[in-house]
């Protein structure tokens, strides 16, 4: 986006303009709108070069005395989260769009994805209730004002957690309808007309995406999310420890202690002994929970100090994978990376 | 800008004797600062000499001979104080007499932009616009998106001029007051709604003035957001209603949220509608 200025060479946004000024490559003289939307955060290193073209000149000055003009159909088109580093200057220059949380919310999101459920083909009545009953159960007002005023270890919005929350219970339901003993029960269940116990795994699922959807970012308020999520939670977790140590079984209808689900240690390990990874029942959750975005093909951000092993999970996953499938690269990342040379170790 | 582009327009400037407004001045970066103040120094003291032998006309600027004509003449403007501004070096400071600018008196410049925009009304109405800017800016939260300074106060006359030609029977105070109302409410947050509404209703009281919606254009929003598969809600297609609205005033514009609050979303909707 910023041109250079020590030897003159184009930049993207000084070429898009001339090719949208002069009618060039794609931008035809009978298109009515041209906009360019500039996408990320404001810094004023680039924002003010823009300065001559956002006030009422509209001409883009380069260092290189060349001058484009704005035509009448062109729009500048910024999108920004907040103009903290914007001066004075600039935010006098344009119009403002302010979108709040609460203009759109993350309730349309969530109903889009119910809509999948409703669909009358391929949709599942049962399951679309027992969410929306879920939703309403769980994710109220009250719930997400608690959440906003315990601390988390990274900012969080509510649209990031509903996003996981989807995508956690899409992979259990996705589970439900693949796994062969899952679907064995499901199929059992169905044929036995008994919808109270199919609604009660829905539920299940609810819970478990919501616990690590909105719970998975707290540090220090986990165990007052962990009594209060328990005490709501309509199928009961079992007295002992936080609600994040269990899993939902779909076939016996119940929570789980992540230790039973813990493989067994691989005692022919073979490799360095350094390398050797003892599983637990905390990596087996992590693990699990890594997996379910993986196959989601979201992202993941582990957060925490040194030697909490991050590293060492996410690596572990790794190793686990088909190589023909999914390859993995680390990349260190210092101060001193740039976006040049992080493109050139992602297109190796 | 580097050195050496500065110098190219010293010379310029030189040797026709012109003169030279360099704008946002102290966003040059420091090392090139202090190469300028030589720079200004060379021509200021060839002026001098000229001046005082004036069969002389030419000076050596950089090791190149150069002619000057002696009415060439240097002019700053610039906001000290920005993130990403440097301070200009004393010895540049040095050359140049400062001199501060004083915040002009918005009444006077409003009521005459209002009555070249048309209003009879102009001294009443710029009195009341001002009013409701200065009450705003004490009243409302603050947010860095909040701009109630000059450059938005034209636009917006500009916009209210545009509202009393296309319909130049309604009352004045009323155009007024949808433009002031409909032009800031995009940007006021949810806070600060109800102040805002409040501010309006008290300077302009009695009127009530409907927003003017464009039907056709929401229906159109509405169609191309069910196609996309997302759902109409009234809060995302008036985001969108108000983007188009921006953006036939303004050629620049922010769109401001956090994230996942479906800025690219209004974006794309609008773009769709457009070319639907």
């Amino acid at each position: 986006m910023n041109p250079k200025t020590k030897e003159w060479r184009d930049g993207v946004l000084s070429v898009i303009m001339r090719d949208m000024n002069k009618n060039n490559g794609p931008y035809k003289a009978h298109h009515k709108f041209k906009w360019i939307i500039l996408d990320g955060d404001v810094d004023p290193e680039w924002i003010e070069s823009l300065n001559t073209v956002m006030d009422d000149n509209k001409v883009l000055t380069l260092v290189s005395q060349e001058r484009i003009p704005l035509t009448p159909e062109m729009r500048l088109i910024l999108e920004v989260a907040h103009l903290k580093n914007a001066t004075p200057a600039t935010v006098s220059r344009g119009g403002v769009l302010f979108v709040n949380d609460s203009d759109v919310g993350w309730k349309p999101f969530f109903d889009s994805w119910l809509a999948k459920y409703k669909d009358p083909k391929t949709g599942d009545t049962l399951a679309e209730n027992a969410f929306i009953l879920a939703l309403s159960t769980y994710i109220n007002d009250q719930f997400l004002d608690d959440l906003r005023h315990k601390s988390h270890i990274a900012p969080v919005c509510d649209m990031a957690c509903v996003q996981s929350l989807t995508c956690i219970i899409d992979k259990l339901y996705q589970n439900l309808h693949t796994v062969k003993p899952q679907y064995d029960h499901l199929k059992k269940l169905r044929e036995e007309g008994n919808e109270e116990a199919i609604k009660n795994i829905f539920d299940g699922f609810f819970i478990f995406a919501a616990m690590w959807a909105y719970g998975g970012s707290l540090d220090e308020d986990k165990l007052s999310f962990s009594n209060g999520f328990k005490s709501v939670s309509k199928i009961k977790f079992p007295d002992v420890g936080q609600c994040f140590d269990y899993y939902f079984s779909p076939i016996e209808g119940i929570w789980v202690h992540w230790e039973n689900a813990v493989s067994p240690m691989n005692k022919d390990f073979e490799g360095l002994f350094s390398n050797l990874v003892v599983p637990t029942a905390e990596t087996t959750r992590q693990r699990y929970l890594l997996d379910i975005h993986v196959s989601a093909r979201k992202g993941m951000i582990y957060v925490g100090s040194a030697g909490t092993g991050k590293t060492t999970i996410i690596m572990d996953y790794f190793s686990t994978l088909d190589k023909e499938v999914m390859l993995n690269a680390s990349i260190n990342f210092n101060s001193f990376t740039d976006s040049k040379a992080l493109q050139v170790v992602v297109e190796s | 800008m580097n050195y050496l582009s500065m110098a190219q327009i010293f010379m310029g400037l030189s040797q026709t004797g012109s003169w030279g407004c360099f704008d946002e001045f102290n966003r040059i970066s420091i090392e090139v600062l202090s190469v300028v103040s030589t720079q200004v120094k060379y021509v200021l003291d060839a002026i001098k000499e000229i001046k005082t032998n004036p069969a002389k006309s030419t000076f050596l600027f950089f090791e190149e001979e150069i002619s000057l004509k002696v009415t060439v003449g240097f002019f700053i403007t610039m906001n000290p104080g920005y993130a990403g501004r440097t301070e200009l070096p004393e010895n540049l400071k040095a050359l140049f007499r400062s001199c501060a600018m004083v915040v002009p008196n918005i009444v006077l410049i409003c009521e005459n932009m209002l009555m070249s925009e048309g209003f009879a009304t102009a001294r009443e109405l710029s009195k009341k616009f001002m009013c409701l800017y200065n009450l705003a800016k004490n009243l409302l939260s603050k947010q860095i998106h909040y701009d109630w300074g000059l450059r938005a106060v034209k636009s917006v006359l500009r916009q209210a001029g545009g509202l009393k030609r296309a319909e130049p029977d309604v009352a004045e105070d009323l155009i007024l007051m949808r433009g002031l109302r409909d032009f800031n409410w995009p940007k006021i947050v949810v806070e600060d709604r109800m102040i805002f509404l409040g501010l309006i209703y008290d300077l302009f009281p009695g009127i009530q003035a409907d927003a003017q919606v464009d039907k056709n254009l929401e229906d159109v929003c509405r169609t191309v957001t069910k196609t996309a598969g997302l759902q109409a809600e009234e809060g995302f297609i008036l985001k969108c209603v108000q983007l188009a609205e921006i953006l036939v005033v303004r050629h620049c514009c922010f769109i401001i949220g956090n994230p996942g609050c479906a800025k690219t979303a209004i974006w794309e909707t609008l773009s769709k509608a457009n070319t639907y």
